[in-house]
């Protein structure tokens, strides 16, 4: 799948700014992470198949942050960053394990990653039916990854 | 959940139209019944505008362009590890190379090619057909303007030796990255086989087996010479491209 890099930013670059500047709250942040995103999924273009990419960039977005959000370890600033803070930090303590599995799900090969279902759901207020389309799982799979999570951060348990 | 305002996940991929019928169907029920609902879809386009305003398409292409460059230039420093025993520092800067920004490494129509990178000593540079080489240099192979789907690269060299380098191990022929110029994982360093070392790329529309262009090769390495010269005997429906190296003497 060649893709035309400017084409693809002009229809989806703001859609990805907005994700990054909702989890990262920093204009400058988010627009370095936005810029990694498609760098991301340009990486592995050639196996890209899907023709609604939307999913895959917020997904990539989200999962992009989490990480770039557990890297900095900076203190929340309200209930939303507070939450976003104990998903990066509780998804996988071996992160790189957890962007493999994301960019594998992204290239159609396993699922998502723990944390970025933990968003859809639990800040972007996606019903857990809708998790599972995004992310291509079964509710129950869903379900049981956000169980893992929680058993992982018990303090989950205060905000789900 | 019926009352909820949708969430803007959603909204986007609505504002795309790239949300599943019934999903969409449900997005739009459920913004019609909000208050304001129809104004986020407005707010989301200026959004779009205001935004492509603060980041300009080409300023960000080109950054992004720049940045999977030096993420490819990583990956490939790390794949090409092994040839740090041989060639040393010279892998990196053969990568480099092979990787430097040109409008055409997004979008190239025309004939596939093979295109041949060589690494001297602190010398790198993009090689044309019948051009010397020698033992020890390194070199990187890739190919461009592919508009067939499914190829195969291999070589034959002045000794008869058949040398097979797309796909990486002998099954199905690599699925060809179109329109782009694409590198090979590996560079690799040329031996001392004497003469020539030619390679050949072989492509088709249709799924083949890496063993037809080996075993077409192995014909032509066969027949000594010739190999400088011929193309490869391939049923109809392949094309084939070549790109000749000759042997400088030790």
């Amino acid at each position: 799948m060649a893709l035309d890099i400017e084409q693809f930013y002009r229809r989806y670059g703001p859609m990805v700014l907005r994700r990054c500047q909702r989890l990262l709250r920093d204009p400058e942040r988010a627009a370095d992470a936005m810029h990694d995103v498609f760098v991301e999924i340009l990486r592995r273009k050639e196996a890209l198949t899907d023709d609604a990419p939307s999913s895959l960039l917020l997904c990539t977005a989200t999962n992009l942050c989490l990480n770039r959000l557990r890297s900095a370890r900076r203190k929340p600033e309200d209930k939303d960053e507070e939450l976003l803070m104990q998903i990066a930090s509780a998804e996988d303590p071996a992160g790189p394990a957890a962007a493999r599995s994301l960019l594998a799900r992204i290239f159609r090969s396993e699922k998502a990653s723990t944390g970025t279902i933990a968003v859809l759901h639990l800040l972007d207020g996606l019903t857990l039916e809708e998790v599972a389309g995004e992310v291509g799982m079964s509710v129950s799979g869903v379900r049981k990854r956000l169980r893992l999570l929680k058993e992982r951060a018990a303090e989950l348990e205060d905000v789900s | 959940m019926t009352d909820r305002r949708l969430p803007d996940y959603l909204l986007e991929r609505l504002a795309l139209g790239e949300l599943p019928k019934d999903a969409a169907r449900a997005a739009q029920e459920q913004l019609a019944r909000e208050p304001g609902g129809a104004e986020r879809l407005n707010a989301l386009r200026a959004s779009d505008a205001e935004l492509l305003a603060r980041h300009p398409p080409q300023a960000v292409a080109s950054e992004i362009a720049r940045r999977r460059r030096a993420v490819i230039v990583q990956l490939r420093r790390r794949r090409a590890a092994w040839l740090a025993a041989t060639a040393g520092a010279f892998a990196a800067v053969v990568l480099a190379v092979v990787l430097r920004p040109g409008p055409e490494q997004t979008w190239i129509k025309g004939d596939a090619a093979l295109l041949v990178y060589r690494s001297r000593g602190a010398q790198v540079e993009q090689l044309q057909s019948g051009a010397t080489a020698r033992a020890g240099d390194t070199v990187q192979l890739a190919y461009a303007r592919a508009h067939q789907t499914f190829g195969v690269i291999v070589s034959v060299d002045g000794a008869g030796k058949v040398t097979l380098h797309m796909p990486e191990q002998e099954g199905q022929a690599a699925r060809l990255v179109r329109d782009a110029r694409t590198e090979l994982p590996h560079a690799y360093e040329l031996d001392a086989a004497p003469g020539f070392e030619r390679f050949f790329l072989v492509t088709s529309d249709s799924p083949f087996r890496a063993s037809a262009a080996l075993e077409a090769a192995r014909k032509l390495a066969a027949r000594g010479n010739a190999a400088r010269t011929e193309p490869l005997a391939l049923p109809k429906g392949f094309e084939q491209s070549s790109f000749l190296l000759l042997k400088e003497s030790p």
